[in-house]
C-alpha cells in the first residue's frame, strides 16, 4: 500500500514518463500525434494494438521508436502466407553439446520480445494468425507441449494494410476483439510530408533517447493507472456506450439497431475505464471522468462491432456508429 | 484513508440546487398564472354575459391567484432535483470532468484506497476555486410576457362591468327617482284612503288602500329603465283610475219620472199606499221600510191576491215606461227580476216588491242615507281626481284631502287639458270618443234627449288614446270640484266657472284659424263640458 505522497509522485512519474516517451517518438513520427499517444495509452493500460495504414506511412519506425523510447525488447515479424506457427513462437531444434550429446532445445521465435510488430498479419494464414493471437492472450507459448512464458511487458502492434485485401486472412472478429486499441494512420497532410522529407533525407538523424529504465518500471507505471478511481456514474456511462453498439439492447442508437450485427464484448468496457484512468491521470486528475471515456470509445470500440450486410452495403462504417452513440450519451 | 470532507463540494451544489428551484418556481408561477388568467377570463365571461353579474368578486380572484402560487409551489417542491442530478448538471455546464459527481461519489463510500483521497481532495480545491452555482441561471421565463394578455382581458372584462352595471345603476337610479313622484303620490293617496276606510268602515276604500300602496311598490321596485319607468307609472294610474270607476259605480238609480211611475203603481194599492207616499216625497229609505213592512204583513197575513195586485200594478208601471223611453239599468234590472219572480213557483208574487224595496234602500244609501258612504264616494272622487292629475301631470293632489289656501274647502283641483308643451303636436282622436272631462261622455249637447245620442260602443280591438292638448298663452281659470260624475248633481260653482268662462273661450275660438274638419271636435268639447241644466 502506497501512501499518498509516494502515489502522488508516482502519478507524477507517470505523466512525466508518458509525456517523455511521447515527445521522443514524435521526433520519428510527423504528424501521428494522436496514433502515438493511442499506442502509448494501449502499452501502459496492457494491451496490444491494431494499426490500420497505407503502406509506408511510418508504422514499423513507429513501433521501433517505441521499443527504442521504453527500452524495451522490439521484434518484427512481417507475415506471409507462408509463414508457420513456428515461425513465430519458436521451435525445438536439435542440438549436440561439446559431448556430441544431440538434444532438443527450444528456439525461442521472435514473439519472444517485450514489443512485437506483426506486420500485415492479415496476410498470414489463420493458423499463424492463432498462434500469435494465443501468445497475446495467454502470455505464454506452448510449443512440444511445454509451456514457455512470455516476458513482460508484452505488447503485440500488428499492422493491417486495406489496399491489398486479395489473397488475405482477415482477421476473425473473435481475435480482433483481443486488441486493445484499433488505430487508423492517415496519410500524412502537406505540411507534415515537408517535415518527414526534411527529417528523414536530410544528413542528421533525431536519436531517440531511452525514457524508462528497465520493463520492471514499465510494470510499476501499469500499476499506477489501476489505482485510478471511477465514480459509479462513470462507470455506468462505459457500460452503456458498450450497450448502445448491440442492436438489442433499449440503449442501442438508430444507426446500431439498423446497421449492427453484433456488438461490443465486455473487453470494449475494460479498455474504456483503462484508457480513460490513463487519460485522467494526464489530465492531472485522479478521477476519471465521462469524457476520459468518450476519448478513447472510437479506438477502443471500432474493431468490435460487427456491421450487418446492410452496413457494409450502404458503406457505413462502425466510426459513425460510435458518433452517433457518443452524440446520444453527451448528455 | 479516510475520504476527505466535501463541504465545499455540497455547499455550491446546494446553491446550485436552489437556484433551480427558484428558476423551475419563476417557471411554474408564469405557467400557473397563465392557466389561473385563463380560468379567471373564461369565470368572468360566463358571469358577465350569461348569468349577468359582476365577473369576480376579490374573494374569487384572490382565491384563483393563492391557488395558482400554492400550485406552483407544490410542483417545485415535487420536482425538485436530488444533488447528484444537480451535479450532473453542474458538471456538464461546468465543464468539471465530472467532479462534482465523483466527490459526491467517493464521499459517500468508505474506501481506504489512497488515490480515492487524492481524487477528493483535487475535486475539493477545484471546486473551491470557482464559483459553480453562477452557471445556473435565474431569469424570468421569456413566457412571462404572455401573462399581459390574461391581464389585459381581466382588466378590460373588469372595468368594462364596471361601467355597465354603474350605467345600469344610474339608469335604476334615473328610473326610481322618474317614478319616486308617484310613488310618493300614490302612498299618500293609500294613506288618505286607508284613514278614510277606517273612519267610514269602508272595505272597498280599504282595498283601494292597499292597492295604492302595492301601486307605490311596484313602480319602485320594476323602475329600471326611466323611459319605462314613466310609462309603466301611467299605466299603473290608469289601472287605479279605472279601479275606483269600477268602484265607484253605485247601485243603479233610477230617474225621477221612473220614480214618480212606481209610485203611483204603489199608490193603486192600500197595504204599499205610505211606501208609494215616502218615495214621492224623495225619502227612499223610509219608502224601502215601508214597503218591507207592509210586505211582511202581506206574507203572514198569506195574502197572495193583494202581493199579485201589487206586482201587476209594478209591472204594467214598467211597461208602460219602456214603451214611452228606454228604461234606466235600474228599472231593467227590476224589470229583468220581476219576469224571473213571475216564471218562479207560485206564490212569489211579493218577490217584485221586494226587488224594489232592495233597490230603494241601495239608492237610500247611495245618495243621502249614512255619512259614511257619502264620505267614500267623496273619497273615491277625490282620488280619481287626484289620478287623472297625476295622469296628465298638472296639478297636485291634496295630501289629507285638504284644500290650499285661498280654495273652497272640498275642491279639488282641475285637471288642465294640455301638457303645457308649446310645442306638442296634438294627436288625432277618434271622432267616435269624445274627449274632455268631466260631463257625460254620452252628452254632446246637441241632442233632443237628455240621454244622449247612443253611445257607439268601441270595436273589441279599439284602444284607449290619449288626447294630448296644446295649452295656450292666454289666461286660464281652474276650479276644482269635489264631485264631477254623471249621477251626481252638477256643482254650482261649476255652472259659475262655465259661464264665467264661456266668453271667453268663444271668443278665443272665434280668433283662431281653426281648420273645418277640427271645428266639429272643439265645439262638441265645449257642449260636452256644458253644465246640465
Amino acid at each position: 500500500m502506497t501512501d499518498s505522497p509516494n502515489l502522488e509522485k508516482q502519478t507524477e512519474q507517470f505523466r512525466a514518463s508518458f509525456t517523455r516517451v511521447r515527445d521522443e517518438m514524435m521526433k520519428m513520427m510527423v504528424g501521428q500525434k494522436s496514433v502515438v499517444e493511442g499506442v502509448l495509452v494501449a502499452f501502459f493500460a496492457g494491451g496490444h494494438v491494431l494499426l490500420e495504414g497505407v503502406p509506408g506511412l511510418g508504422k514499423t519506425m513507429l513501433v521501433r521508436t517505441l521499443a527504442e523510447a521504453v527500452n524495451l525488447k522490439f521484434s518484427r515479424v512481417q507475415f506471409t502466407p507462408d509463414l508457420m506457427p513456428a515461425d513465430i513462437v519458436g521451435t525445438n531444434m536439435i542440438a549436440e553439446d561439446e559431448n556430441g550429446k544431440k538434444s532438443f532445445q527450444f528456439q525461442p521465435g521472435p514473439v519472444f520480445a517485450n514489443i512485437v510488430l506483426a506486420d500485415e498479419i492479415n496476410r498470414a494464414t489463420p493458423k499463424t494468425q492463432s498462434a500469435l493471437l494465443e501468445a497475446m492472450q495467454e502470455h505464454h507459448v506452448t510449443v512440444g507441449g511445454t509451456q514457455h512464458r512470455l516476458e513482460q511487458p508484452f505488447l503485440v502492434l500488428a499492422t493491417q494494410n486495406p489496399l491489398e485485401m486479395e489473397g488475405t486472412y482477415p482477421l476473425p472478429e473473435a481475435q480482433l476483439d483481443r486488441f486493445f486499441f484499433k488505430l487508423k494512420v492517415a496519410f500524412p497532410t502537406a505540411d507534415d510530408l515537408h517535415t518527414i522529407l526534411d527529417r528523414t533525407t536530410a544528413r542528421e538523424h533525431p536519436e531517440i533517447r531511452k525514457v524508462l529504465a528497465s520493463p520492471q518500471e514499465v510494470v510499476e507505471l501499469r500499476e499506477v493507472v489501476r489505482q485510478v478511481p471511477l465514480a459509479k456514474d462513470v462507470q455506468t456511462h462505459a457500460i452503456n456506450l458498450v450497450l448502445a453498439t448491440h442492436p438489442s439492447e433499449k440503449q442501442a442508437s438508430p444507426l446500431a439497431k439498423k446497421y449492427v450485427r453484433y456488438g461490443a464484448s465486455p473487453r470494449g468496457a475494460q479498455a474504456l475505464i483503462l484508457a480513460g484512468k490513463i487519460h485522467a491521470l494526464l489530465d492531472n486528475r485522479y478521477h476519471v471522468s465521462r469524457a476520459d471515456i468518450d476519448q478513447a470509445a472510437p479506438a477502443a470500440l471500432r474493431h468490435r462491432i460487427l456491421l450487418n450486410f446492410e452496413g457494409e452495403a450502404e458503406g457505413t462504417n462502425t466510426d459513425e456508429v460510435i458518433a452517433e452513440i457518443l452524440k446520444q450519451y453527451a448528455g | 484513508m479516510k475520504t476527505p470532507p466535501i463541504d465545499v463540494v455540497l455547499r455550491n451544489l446546494r446553491a446550485a440546487r436552489r437556484r433551480l428551484s427558484s428558476q423551475l418556481l419563476l417557471t411554474t408561477l408564469v405557467k400557473m398564472g397563465l392557466l389561473a388568467g385563463a380560468v379567471l377570463v373564461i369565470f368572468g365571461a360566463v358571469n358577465r354575459w350569461l348569468l349577468g353579474r359582476m365577473p369576480w368578486d376579490p374573494q374569487v380572484a384572490a382565491g384563483v391567484g393563492i391557488g395558482a402560487a400554492v400550485l406552483a409551489l407544490l410542483i417545485m417542491i415535487a420536482r425538485r432535483r436530488s444533488l447528484p442530478e444537480v451535479a450532473g448538471l453542474v458538471d456538464r455546464l461546468g465543464e468539471t470532468r465530472d467532479r462534482f459527481l465523483t466527490a459526491l461519489d467517493f464521499s459517500k463510500t468508505q474506501d481506504d484506497g489512497p488515490m480515492r483521497a487524492m481524487a477528493v481532495e483535487e475535486c475539493v480545491r477545484f471546486v473551491g476555486a470557482g464559483k459553480f452555482a453562477q452557471l445556473i441561471p435565474v431569469r424570468v421565463p421569456r413566457e412571462a410576457i404572455y401573462l399581459l394578455v390574461p391581464i389585459v382581458a381581466v382588466a378590460l372584462l373588469q372595468w368594462e362591468a364596471r361601467e355597465s352595471f354603474a350605467a345600469r345603476q344610474t339608469e335604476t337610479a334615473a328610473a326610481r327617482a322618474a317614478v319616486e313622484d308617484t310613488a310618493r303620490k300614490l302612498e299618500e293617496l293609500a294613506r288618505q284612503a286607508e284613514k278614510t276606510s277606517e273612519e267610514s268602515k269602508s272595505d272597498d276604500l280599504k282595498k283601494l288602500a292597499e292597492q295604492l300602496q302595492r301601486s307605490a311598490e311596484e313602480l319602485r321596485a320594476n323602475a329600471t329603465n326611466p323611459e319605462e319607468a314613466e310609462k309603466s307609472a301611467l299605466r299603473e294610474i290608469s289601472a287605479l283610475e279605472q279601479l275606483v270607476q269600477e268602484m265607484q259605480k253605485s247601485a243603479p238609480s233610477v230617474t225621477p219620472e221612473e220614480m214618480k211611475a212606481l209610485a203611483k203603481a204603489l199608490a193603486e194599492n192600500e197595504a204599499t199606499k205610505e211606501a208609494a207616499a215616502e218615495m214621492s216625497a224623495g225619502d227612499l229609505a223610509k219608502a224601502a221600510a215601508a214597503l218591507e213592512k207592509a210586505l211582511q204583513k202581506l206574507e203572514e197575513n198569506k195574502d197572495e191576491r193583494t202581493s199579485e195586485e201589487i206586482k201587476k200594478a209594478l209591472e204594467d208601471a214598467v211597461k208602460k215606461l219602456a214603451e214611452q223611453k228606454q228604461l234606466s239599468e235600474a228599472m231593467q234590472k227590476l224589470a229583468e227580476q220581476m219576469r224571473k219572480a213571475g216564471a218562479g213557483k207560485s206564490g212569489q208574487s211579493s218577490e217584485a216588491a221586494k226587488q224594489l224595496a232592495q233597490m230603494l234602500r241601495q239608492m237610500a244609501q247611495g245618495k243621502t242615507g249614512q255619512s259614511s258612504d257619502s264620505q267614500n264616494a267623496q273619497a273615491m272622487q277625490q282620488l280619481l281626481s287626484a289620478l287623472q292629475n297625476m295622469k296628465f301631470g298638472e296639478g297636485q293632489p291634496q295630501p289629507g284631502g285638504q284644500p290650499q289656501p285661498g280654495q273652497t274647502p272640498g275642491i279639488v283641483m282641475m285637471e288642465s287639458f294640455g301638457k303645457g308643451d308649446p310645442g306638442a303636436v296634438p294627436a288625432p282622436g277618434d271622432p267616435q270618443q269624445p274627449s274632455g272631462q268631466p260631463g257625460s261622455e254620452r252628452d254632446t249637447g246637441t241632442t233632443d234627449t237628455p240621454f244622449g245620442k247612443d253611445r257607439v260602443k268601441p270595436g273589441e280591438n279599439a284602444q284607449a288614446q290619449q288626447i294630448a292638448g296644446r295649452q295656450g298663452e292666454g289666461q286660464s281659470l281652474q276650479q276644482s270640484l269635489t264631485s264631477a260624475g254623471d249621477s251626481s248633481k252638477s256643482n254650482r260653482g261649476y255652472k259659475d266657472l262655465y259661464e264665467a268662462m264661456a266668453p271667453a273661450a268663444q271668443e278665443a275660438v272665434l280668433q283662431e284659424n281653426i281648420p273645418l274638419g277640427s271645428r266639429f271636435f272643439i265645439k262638441r268639447y265645449f257642449e260636452s263640458i256644458r253644465p246640465k241644466e
